[in-house]
């Protein structure tokens, strides 16, 4: 084996250690939450928030290294002293030794920042004296430490004076209401007034290019500092646009994706129609036509039969390059419970449905019938349950039945 | 715009595909393809590559995590450059250094069955990180995936240059126990 392929294959590995542990923490979009407010403000190269943010999020986890190691180099030479030799739990000496170079007491003043003063009291108390000189606001919790006068590092002895400034807590800072502000100056103000800014881009055709649409939360309001700000900047009114797709015959999850896809937007009009509930029946936008990102197309939609307790719907996806006429039946026990309506799967747009009543659970078994030879395949067993309005196909698949029904044909 | 709708436009196969994801992720990729080629040019136009790769992957390919997607296909496209002399007279980068790392974890230039080798190797990588601890995994993918300089590893993290390395030097130390005991080596 060579250094290279050992360099390569760690660019090989899952994509999930690649995205937790090689990229920033703004590199993923699966994040919720704070976590990812936060990566949008590294990705958007503010540097200072990119530096300062992971050393912020990773204090408790140093203060958590601090405290073990404190415990063990002072509290385990006390017992010594004592006469007793407790056996050291073998996790101590893993984060003495992962975290010695940085938070080893031998090498003089530990740091205390990010530290409760309960707790570093508790354990130093008879070390060092430590006072406390002021009790501020800070972005630390309440009771912790955030600034200490004898740096980290230096030699100190029994007794010695540090002096710690205590938090109060987080001091509530006002966002104003920036609407329509220039993105510059609203990041440069929330950036001063100690927040950080996650933003976002959107079109927009009343609010001129690099000002801000909105925030969320909207000001003016009262946050604490260090708080994230979601920040829609316009880029202007849309120019780029897309062909209008053919929606018609659809089903509304399915044209919902395509027009997500394509950065359309869908409204819909539900009308009574025989076909399967949710079926796209017609579009106010001409198909091909070219539209603006972010057009409203308005769907007509088929409501289908009354939702009756005990009926469910089941959808079938339709393998590409089918062609011919066709329509599903369920049967129980040999007998045909339901039938679907006719569908032509060139213009069916990938999906069909059909809808199945019944009480508690039942195995039913799907059949592909091919209404221009009449044959038919079997497509599966389908398991059933009416209460819970889920089905679960057991067996066999809808690919399998129109190849055996194409096979037939040629 | 969030991965999945990203994916989405290039399953549309919509050209705003390249541009949402070149805006999301490409100033990442560059910066990896840049430490590795220490070139400006040559890091665009690998980042141009790769996109151009992305575009061809999906569909049918649908990448759980985007950005690792990207990242991986830059990087490999990255080194591929890298090996084929191209970058190699503009600037050093980072790959000697992190080369000359690595060759810790190896220890042995022979030959074996190179394509069974492989894949065992990336199954021992992957087990391999899982036995970490995050901040550790963080700083090893951090130095040899994306070829950060240990100092900028350092200041991200708020460590010193000096525990990096050592925790480097450990996690090298226990790859290669682990190689060898699994007889990769």
């Amino acid at each position: 084996m060579k250094t290279e392929d050992l360099l390569e294959e760690i660019g090989n590995v899952s994509q999930d250690l690649i995205a937790d542990h090689a990229l920033p923490d703004g590199a993923s979009s699966e994040q919720t939450g704070r976590n990812a407010k936060k990566e949008i403000v590294m990705n958007s190269k503010q540097k200072s928030e990119y530096i300062k943010n992971p050393f912020i999020r990773r204090l408790p986890a140093v203060a958590a290294i601090a405290a073990v190691v404190v415990a063990a180099v002072v509290i385990l030479p006390k017992l010594d002293l004592r006469g007793t030799q407790p056996p050291v739990p073998a996790a101590s000496i893993e984060q003495e030794d992962e975290s010695s170079s940085a938070l080893d007491l031998t090498n003089g003043m530990p740091s205390l920042i990010g530290m409760s003063l309960d707790e570093v009291r508790a354990v130093l108390d008879d070390q060092l004296d430590i006072v406390v000189v002021s009790r501020e606001y800070s972005s630390e919790e309440e009771g912790i430490i955030f600034d200490q006068d004898v740096v980290p590092g230096s030699p100190v002895q029994k007794g010695d004076l540090v002096n710690v400034k205590v938090s109060l807590g987080a001091k509530m800072v006002q966002l104003p209401d920036m609407k329509g502000w220039t993105y510059e100056m609203a990041k440069n103000e929330i950036l001063r007034i100690g927040l950080f800014v996650d933003k976002r881009s959107a079109y927009d055709d009343t609010v001129p290019e690099g000002n801000v649409i909105s925030t969320d939360p909207a000001g003016p309001i009262d946050l604490e500092p260090g708080s994230y700000v979601r920040m829609t900047v316009s880029l202007g009114p849309n120019r780029n646009t897309v062909a209008v797709p053919n929606f018609v015959g659809m089903d509304w999850d399915l044209a919902q994706t395509t027009a997500a896809g394509m950065c359309l937007k869908l409204e819909k009009t539900e009308v009574d129609d025989p076909a399967p509930a949710g079926t796209v029946l017609s579009q106010n936008i001409a198909v091909g036509e070219e539209v603006s990102e972010e057009t409203v197309i308005e769907l007509t939609i088929a409501k289908g039969a009354a939702e009756k307790e005990g009926a469910l719907r089941i959808s079938f996806t339709i393998p590409e390059g089918a062609n011919g006429h066709y329509h599903i039946k369920m049967m129980k026990d040999g007998v045909v419970t339901s039938v679907s309506s006719a569908f032509n799967p060139e213009n069916a747009a990938g999906v069909t449905s059909i809808t199945v009543e019944g009480e508690g659970e039942a195995d039913l078994v799907a059949v592909l019938v091919n209404d221009d030879t009449l044959a038919e395949a079997t497509i599966g067993t389908y398991h059933v349950n009416y209460a819970d309005g889920t089905s679960e196909l057991k067996s066999g698949s809808i690919e399998e039945a129109f190849r055996q029904l194409n096979n037939g044909n040629e | 715009m969030n991965d999945e709708k990203l994916i989405g436009l290039f399953e549309a196969r919509s050209e705003r595909g390249i541009e949402e994801a070149d805006r999301a992720y490409g100033g990442l990729c560059r910066s990896i393809a840049k430490r590795i080629l220490a070139d400006s040019r040559d890091a665009e136009e690998c980042v141009n590559d790769a996109l151009l790769h992305v575009w061809n992957a999906i569909p049918p390919q649908k990448p759980k995590r985007f950005s690792a997607f990207f990242a991986a296909i830059t990087r490999n496209l990255a080194l591929n450059r890298y090996a084929a002399g191209h970058a190699a007279r503009r600037g050093g980068g980072q790959i000697p250094l992190v080369l000359d790392e690595l060759a810790e974890c190896i220890a042995s230039q022979e030959q074996t069955d190179q394509v069974l080798d492989r894949m065992a190797l990336r199954d021992a990588l992957e087990r391999f990180l899982k036995t970490l601890s995050k901040q550790h995994a963080d700083i090893f993918m951090r130095r040899y995936f994306s070829m950060i300089p240990v100092s900028e590893i350092a200041a991200e993290l708020g460590l010193k240059e000096n525990t990096v390395k050592s925790i480097l030097r450990r996690s090298r130390e226990k790859l290669h126990t682990q190689l060898k005991e699994e007889e990769l080596l």
